[in-house]
């Protein structure tokens, strides 16, 4: 990208008080352009290629044409990295979520009067269209269209042998939802546990869990302070709280949530995560994964977790969306094996010593 | 908030046009008003005598396509009609979207007249005009009489308008 | 970063939000008595509040976001099951949309809505309470069910998606798409767009689309494609399309080329006037609006008053969709505001009384509205009681406007008239709806603004129906140019009766001050312009040797013979308003500016008429001769 020319941005949502908001928002950065509005989808699949945006702000819920299924039809015949807009309500951020599987590269959420306010959106919004910019679309694309649909998992499909692992850290950001997924479409339901830290809003990370669990038939569910760690669970940090693992309870381990200040700008934060690990002498039983994502949340962390004993995986710039936060763990040397997803729960598999067939 | 860009285009242009005034003389005296009220001036023209109006509201005129009314200042002042000249000249001014033309005997210049110049009026003699008076103005020897243009302009009279 | 400009457009989409909510509530509540729930309709309103929500939250305008956040729960739930719904929550919802519509109103002064916060915490817990009631009582949540409304999927073999939420038209799975003709000729450029349309087939293409069903018989909603305009720029452009129609004048009927033989020119400025005048015919039309914002309030009035008084009324509204200029329709609210007050108020009877009457126990009123000829008709009608005559005869004695004796033959419409005097009532109990019978002078007043007229047609204990006949546009009159003592003046067409040339008919005197003409057995009084607007002019005793025309006006019945000097002739003529510092004078109704380029002062005929009449009341009983 040339980093003279500015950012074009074309703005479809079908409130006008909105639109003209956004388009104050991010005009604000003098490397973003507004070089179109539409107001419905049809307006939209007029103007969009008459304009030649790089990156598209999309509202989620409009009246006529729902946002999802104008993305949907809108990917095969103009594909162009796709920034979802979404209220804080359950059924928003259910087709936020929907959209990444239909290769939106990220969603911010409307100011709720709360916690998220303005500014925090505006910044969001910025700094989303920036990466979002730099995404080679039609890649991602063709990665997605290889990702099949949801598989009720096959509960058949392999048998954990006896290995010293019992948990399994994620951290992901920005495309980590489909990251996320696909790495959770193949894992067999007698697990170890896995831990989830993935940059989100509140409220969404709850809907996130939830739909993962319905589509794969796992047990995954927003963490709650205290839960335990076992085997089957799939623990995913909520929105605005950090996610970490506590101290030895009796004979089992928990999973906390603090509100303590936001590291790297985010919480949950994966480094937070990573370092509870570390910290609780976990690190020798646990593999640690970095998937996509921008900016270098968890890259420490991840070096802290392999130099106290654990396997570590980061996500190759091959199937990575943004290839950020892995390439960060990579350099500082915190990444062991780099592998594209589709190699990852195997390689997991490999570690815990599963039998029967990989999937 | 900052202001937009038209905000801030207005308020130089206000800026600019503070302590302006438009000179003109009445039965050789000078008077005054603030700059900022005043559209345009035009050379005298034939008003359209509209009945039942107080006397020193000569009538309308037509000016463009829009209808103004038009108050003679003299007898608005209590002084005697005179013929108008090659001189007289009508003042077209707006205030608050009111618009109305002043007949003058004539128009002296634009002048720049500082607060510090500024000087409550003495008092007046001519009760009639002396109600519209705002303040005495000096500019260097000479001093102008600045009209009120809000009284001027509403003030009832034995026949009030508005 | 968000100024003025983001806050007023958010208060005028939040009005307009706020209003479709209200007509809808309307509806909702309607139809609780009848059958089915329109589920759509629960839709729309759990759609406007949630888009209610989000645009307010990016001010942070937090009353606004939490009062519409607890009606959108509460809605939340009873879209997925409609019976739910019931007259307490409709008026809960009317509560939360009043108090959010009030907010609004003051938020571009206020530029925040905190003073509002102790009235939402009125409601807010109402609503919130009977929410959780409800969500204690459902059954576990529905999951896989799919939502009505918004997201409406139907299974349809080809790859159409889009379902229109209120367009009933879409196509069905054995529709077909049309052939792929459109592929082949597909530009390269645009193929996103030919897609979606060939896989759309029912769809048009549309910029907007309005909610409402315009009338049609068919049922089916018609498209209406529309775009914001800001009033300020479309009242500046019909101004000056008005001063090009002048200027049009001001050339081709110059005095400097009025004696010249211009054949081509001729030509050409005719065909010059023929466009200007379609230009203005279609600015004209620009400045139509319908009624129906101003009938939905009316709707949103009666039930509100059935409510406050206890009675039952059922309204019928028919006309919604007709147009009338949009100047017209501001003047015209009060006066329908205040015609529908005395309707329920005094009109209507109680349940009781009515039953007695041997009436049906719920009042009926109707509102209507059509075009007829050049105007248009609103007509208010109730099954009331209808006018006493008796009782407002009484009430005109006692208040000194007719003299004993004279009671006997007036006619009707002359007593009806009475109503309309300002302070009139002749209620005995002083209700807070409608004050001291202050009311319907307004609507008189009012109504002679835009140049129309009330009639009122009633039966005793059978109803009363208010007829308010309005011209189509109120921006044009046709009219007479007339001159008197070098002075321009325009008389509406319809004022005129006849044209008299003073070289034949005589001016006759009764006594020194009054002079009157014959005309059809008729003596009428005989006055000039200047005398009619003072009454001390100059020309008081005049005997109006120079004038050479009488032109007779008339309006109900009463007559004036106004001489003038010369006669110019019949013309359209645009009116211009009165300029503001003349508006104190009494007797004009505006201004314009004729092809000479002189001004002519527009009279208001029904003012002198009634003014003349009203202090010279024994010249009715010249009528009798």
């Amino acid at each position: 990208m040339d980093n003279n020319k500015k950012i074009k941005v074309f703005i479809v949502d079908d409130q006008r008080v909105v639109r003209n908001v956004i388009r104050k928002m991010i005009t604000t950065d003098p490397r973003i352009e507004v070089v179109g509005e539409a107001s419905n989808p049809f307006e939209a699949s007029e103007l969009i290629p008459e304009k030649e945006p790089d990156v598209l702000t999309l509202d989620v819920e409009m009246p006529r044409m729902d946002g999802v299924e104008f993305l949907r039809k809108l990917m095969p015949q103009y594909p162009i990295p796709v920034i979802m807009v979404s209220s804080t309500t359950e059924e928003g951020s259910e087709k936020a979520i929907l959209a990444m599987q239909y290769g939106a590269v990220d969603f911010v959420t409307k100011p709720d009067g709360g916690a998220i306010t303005l500014e925090s959106t505006q910044a969001e919004l910025i700094q989303k269209i920036k990466t979002a910019s730099t995404i080679n679309i039609d890649r991602w694309l063709k990665q997605l269209k290889y990702k099949s649909l949801p598989l009720i998992n096959n509960p058949m499909a392999g048998k954990s042998g006896k290995s010293k692992y019992n948990l399994v850290a994620i951290g992901a950001s920005t495309g980590g939802v489909t990251a996320i997924r696909q790495v959770l479409s193949t894992v067999p339901r007698d697990f170890p546990c896995i831990v989830i830290t993935q940059h989100m809003p509140p409220g969404f990370t709850a809907t996130f869990a939830k739909g993962v669990s319905k589509d794969f038939g796992l047990d995954v569910r927003e963490a709650k302070d205290q839960d335990i760690i076992q085997t089957g669970r799939i623990y995913v940090a909520p929105g605005d709280f950090h996610l970490v693992v506590n101290k030895r309870n009796g004979i089992n381990h928990t999973v906390g949530l603090t509100r303590a200040e936001k590291v790297n700008g985010h919480r949950p934060s994966v480094d937070v995560l990573f370092h509870s690990i570390v910290d609780n002498k976990l690190a020798i039983e646990t593999i640690g994964v970095i998937l996509t994502g921008m900016g270098m949340d968890g890259a420490k962390g991840l070096l802290a977790m392999r130099e106290a004993g654990s396997r570590t995986i980061g996500e190759s710039e091959q199937s990575a969306l943004i290839y950020g936060m892995p390439k960060v763990a990579y350099e500082i040397g915190g990444v062991e094996e780099q592998l594209p997803l589709s190699q990852m729960v195997n390689k997991i598999k490999n570690y815990l010593n599963y039998s029967g067939q990989y999937v | 908030m900052a202001t937009t860009f038209e905000e801030e285009q207005l308020e130089e242009s206000e800026d600019t046009m503070e302590d302006l005034y438009i000179i003109f003389f009445i039965d050789g005296r000078e008077y005054g008003i603030e700059i900022r009220y005043l559209i345009e001036i035009i050379a005298f023209q034939p008003v359209t005598f509209v009945p039942n109006l107080p006397e020193y509201v000569k009538g309308v005129i037509n000016l463009r396509g829009k209808i103004i009314p038009v108050i003679d200042v003299r007898l608005r002042f209590g002084l005697p009609k005179i013929d108008y000249t090659e001189f007289t000249c009508i003042l077209i001014m707006n205030f608050n979207n009111l618009s109305a033309g002043l007949i003058v005997d004539g128009v002296k210049e634009v002048l720049k007249i500082p607060k510090d110049c500024i000087e409550p009026s003495p008092g007046f003699e001519e009760a009639n005009m002396e109600r519209f008076v705002d303040s005495i103005g000096k500019s260097g020897d000479t001093l102008k009489i600045l009209i009120d243009l809000n009284k001027f302009i509403h003030e009832k009279d034995v026949k009030g308008i508005a | 970063m968000l100024g003025e400009n983001e806050l007023s457009d958010l208060v005028l989409d939040s009005q307009e939000i706020l209003d479709k909510a209200e007509a809808i509530l309307i509806q909702l509540e309607k139809s609780l008595s009848e059958s089915a729930i329109d589920a759509d309709k629960v839709n729309s309103l759990f759609r406007y509040f949630h888009t209610l929500k989000g645009n307010a939250g990016f001010f942070n305008f937090n009353v606004i976001v939490n009062l519409s956040h607890s009606a959108e729960s509460l809605l939340e739930i009873v879209r997925n099951d409609n019976s739910l719904l019931d007259q307490k929550m409709i008026q809960l919802f009317m509560e939360a949309r009043d108090t959010l519509y009030e907010i609004f109103s003051h938020l571009n002064e206020n530029k925040t809505d905190t003073m509002y916060k102790e009235k939402a915490d009125t409601l807010i817990p109402r609503l919130f309470y009977i929410k959780e009631n409800l969500k204690a009582e459902s059954s576990e949540p529905k999951k896989e069910e799919p939502r009505f409304g918004i997201f409406k999927k139907k299974i349809v073999l080809s790859d159409a998606p889009i379902v229109e939420e209120d367009n009933k038209e879409l196509p069905a799975s054995n529709k077909t798409t049309p052939t792929p003709e459109n592929s082949d000729t597909d530009k390269p450029e645009k193929p996103f767009v030919d897609k979606i349309i060939q896989e759309s087939p029912a769809l048009e293409k549309k910029t907007q689309t309005t909610e409402t069903n315009n009338g049609n018989p068919n049922g089916q909603t018609t498209v209406k494609k529309d775009i914001r305009i800001e009033t300020d720029k479309l009242d500046y452009l019909l101004d000056m399309i008005g001063e090009l129609v002048i200027a049009e004048s001001l050339v081709t009927q110059n005095p400097d080329i009025k004696e010249l033989d211009l054949p081509n020119f001729s030509i050409q400025s005719s065909y010059l006037r023929k466009v200007v005048r379609n230009l203005q015919e279609v600015s004209l039309q620009l400045r139509m609006i319908t009624l129906e914002g101003l009938f939905n309030k009316m709707e949103r009035l009666v039930r509100d008053l059935a409510q406050k008084t206890g009675k039952k009324v059922s309204l019928q509204v028919t006309g919604k969709e007709t147009e009338i200029d949009k100047n017209a329709l501001e003047i015209l609210t009060d006066p329908l505001v205040h015609i529908i007050r005395n309707c329920i108020d005094h009109g209507l009877e109680t349940g009781k009384e009515r039953f007695a009457k041997g009436k049906a126990e719920s009042g009926h009123i109707k509102i209507e509205a059509m075009h007829s000829g050049n105007e248009v008709w609103i007509i208010i009608s109730d099954d009331g009681a209808g006018l006493d005559r008796d009782r407002i005869l009484k009430k005109a004695m006692a208040r000194g406007l007719i003299k004993e004796g004279e009671d006997e033959n007036l006619k009707d419409e002359r007593i009806w008239d009475f109503i309309f005097q300002p302070g009139f009532s002749t209620s005995d109990k002083v209700t807070d709806i409608s004050g001291r019978g202050v009311g319907l002078d307004i609507v008189r007043r009012n109504i002679a603004k835009i140049n129309g007229d009330v009639e009122i047609k009633t039966k005793k204990d059978q109803g009363a129906s208010f007829i308010l006949k309005l011209p189509l546009t109120i921006a044009i009159i046709e009219g007479m140019v007339v001159i008197y003592n070098g002075v321009f003046y325009i008389i509406p067409t319809i004022d005129v009766k006849e044209t008299l040339n003073l070289a034949e008919s005589k001016i006759d005197y009764i006594d020194q001050d009054k002079k009157v003409i014959r005309f059809r057995e008729q003596l009428i009084p005989v006055v000039s312009v200047e005398r009619l607007l003072n009454h001390d002019s100059s020309d008081k005793d005049s005997t109006y040797e120079k004038s050479l025309y009488v032109i007779i006006v008339e309006y109900k019945n009463n007559s004036l013979a106004i001489v003038f000097d010369g006669i110019v002739g019949n013309q359209s003529v645009v009116i211009k308003p009165i300029p503001d510092y003349l508006k104190g004078t009494k007797g004009f109704s505006g201004c314009t500016i004729l092809g000479s380029g002189n001004i002519g002062m527009i009279l208001d005929i029904r003012f002198f008429i009634n003014n003349y009449y009203k202090e010279n009341k024994e010249s009715e009983a010249a009528h009798g001769q």
